[in-house]
């Protein structure tokens, strides 16, 4: 059970290498396979986090590997969601970059930044909201892996019908993502860190993260929402929405200390 | 009034503000807090600890630079929801409440936590920390006492902790209110806005003491036992050999005296040195914590009912 996120890595690059050839399509039509092999993917990290979980009895998203390991089947499956969705128009870049994405997580958790060793979470980690807060982080981040790869598709484009499309896969991207990330990062972060620590916000640089991401997200929805806007600057922001939240992640954890330092 | 009204539910300063926080609250996370100036002098180039410590970055959440504009995003978001609340009630459209309901709960939220804020700091001595070993009692802040009845220590099979269990009991003016609660981590005993909260377990070397009819205690650093006119406040205990170095104060004078096995302090005798398990319990104030979590209710509310709407936009 312990080859589950190789396999799920090696699925994960079968697929982008079904992708590729996708990309210099001219009428930017899909393939068939390749979004059931993301699937697939996502069942192996699926498999291998309920196999952990079972391993520890809690569980398994309390530390970096299990983290990480959580986080990209979640980009699997909402990369395969986008394929499967009918509303908006498919655009091969978006699943391609998600799909590496995933990888890139994927690769990081077998380096030696995210020791595998199976171990039981210390007493502070076990905490029914602490499940809520990191699991609904991370459902909400993988949503805005969609946005922060169409975004920066958008910058990158002069063509305004694709601008147009790129535009609308970021704002449902992050309409979606953006109430997930808040219940999980901020709200259920804040209720455990209640029952932790006897606070429920202690300025921590986790915290700060965290909310300046929410923050930049807010920023993006109001500028979409209220002023319409649909040039550059939403894109821009998104795209500084997503180098937050993986500061919140990776940043703060190796650079910085706080009380999210287990 | 009227302009200041319309210059408040401006949107442009709304994103400014907001932006305005994320950026200094990222240089405030980069920048460790609540340091002495001393600190920063030794830690950062001379001109950018100068700015530091004049300008306040050095206590950001509790300086004008967050100050200031936290209280104009209050209002600013206030203003905001009035003004698109009215707007919306106008065009009766009841059904596109969810972001006023959410711009609410983010209101009750700031409220929440700025009277939490002011009432942690006006009873400074509600919140702390207390060691406490099987028998030992402490009195909580509003006069009740917590007496520490046992204390447990779960441990997974590879022997790493698991979980930290101190059971006690709540008494006031004599009269147990609770005999028997279990405090574990993440389950704080809730004492109205009182929390008293599993944070630490340990043990520590102690002396042990026999006294009269078989009776015993034992001593940890730090604490002092009578003995006649004079009071023994023991100071540390060798382990190997059992004996105890500790400061006698009494008419005499102050000495500092050893204590080797069959010494005797009062009507106690010392058996030599033993090992104390102690329970780490941490006392937290916040009485509008309630308020938070309506609030989050309320935010948890509008995000659904907005999310909603923007889905059901999306499909038509």
């Amino acid at each position: 059970m312990s080859a589950l996120p190789t396999i799920a890595f090696a699925l994960i690059l079968v697929s982008a290498a079904i992708q590729a050839p996708s990309l210099f399509r001219k009428d930017g039509g899909a393939d068939p396979v390749s979004h059931w092999v993301l699937a697939a993917a996502f069942l192996a990290l699926a498999a291998a986090t309920i196999d952990r979980s079972l391993s520890i009895g809690f569980p398994a998203l309390t530390g970096t590997f299990e983290s990480l390991v959580f986080f990209a089947g979640m980009i699997c499956l909402v990369a395969f969601a986008y394929r499967m969705q009918g509303r908006m128009t498919f655009l091969p870049l978006v699943q391609f970059g998600a799909t590496i994405a995933a990888a890139a997580f994927l690769a990081l958790a077998s380096s030696p930044i995210a020791p595998r060793e199976l171990l039981a979470p210390i007493p502070a980690l076990r905490s029914g909201w602490l499940v809520l807060h990191v699991s609904l982080s991370f459902i909400g981040e993988a949503f805005f892996v969609a946005s922060f790869v169409a975004s920066i598709a958008f910058l990158a484009t002069k063509d305004e019908k694709r601008r147009r499309d790129y535009d609308r896969v970021a704002y449902t991207s992050i309409g979606a993502g953006y109430p997930i990330f808040t219940a999980g990062a901020l709200v259920f972060g804040a209720v455990w860190a209640e029952r932790a620590w006897g606070s429920w916000w202690s300025w921590d640089p986790k915290e700060i993260w965290a909310l300046t991401t929410w923050l930049a997200y807010t920023i993006y929805l109001h500028l979409r929402f209220l002023r319409k806007r649909k040039d550059a600057l939403p894109s821009l922001v998104a795209v500084l929405g997503f180098l937050c939240a993986l500061f919140t992640f990776f940043g703060v954890n190796f650079l910085l200390t706080g009380l999210h330092s287990y | 009034m009227r302009k200041l009204f319309e210059a408040l539910k401006s949107v442009r300063l709304a994103l400014v503000l907001i932006s305005y926080i994320a950026a200094t609250g990222v240089l405030a996370s980069l920048v460790p807090q609540g340091r002495d100036s001393s600190y920063y002098r030794s830690s950062l180039p001379e001109p950018l600890a100068s700015v530091v410590v004049k300008t306040g970055f050095s206590d950001f959440y509790g300086s004008p630079l967050f100050l200031v504009p936290a209280f104009l995003f209050f209002a600013n978001l206030s203003a905001c929801s009035a003004d698109r609340l009215a707007r919306e009630l106008r065009k009766g459209r009841a059904g596109r409440h969810g972001p006023d309901i959410l711009h609410l709960g983010l209101i009750v939220l700031l409220i929440g936590a700025v009277l939490g804020q002011a009432a942690k700091q006006s009873h400074p001595t509600w919140q702390g920390f207390a060691r406490l070993g099987k028998g030992e009692a402490v009195e909580l802040p509003d006069g009740r006492l917590l007496v520490l009845r046992s204390l447990r220590s779960e441990k997974y099979p590879d022997g790493r902790a698991k979980d930290w269990i101190s059971t006690v009991e709540v008494s006031e003016a004599g009269k147990t209110v609770l005999p028997s609660y279990d405090i574990r981590v993440n389950h704080p005993l809730r004492l109205g806005p009182l929390s008293i909260l599993q944070v630490s377990y340990g043990s520590e070397r102690v002396l042990e003491l026999e006294g009269p009819s078989e009776t015993s205690r034992s001593l940890a650093a730090g604490e002092y036992i009578d003995a006649g006119d004079a009071r023994l406040t023991l100071m540390s205990v060798d382990p190997d050999s059992g004996d105890a170095i500790a400061r006698e104060e009494g008419p005499g004078g102050t000495k500092v005296v050893s204590l080797g096995k069959g010494s005797k302090i009062g009507a106690y005798v010392v058996l030599g040195a033993g090992e104390a398990e102690l329970s780490g319990l941490q006392a937290a104030y916040d009485p509008f914590y309630p308020v938070v979590i309506a609030a989050f209710a309320v935010i948890g509310l509008g995000s659904i009912i907005t999310f909603a709407g923007k889905l059901g936009e999306l499909r038509a």
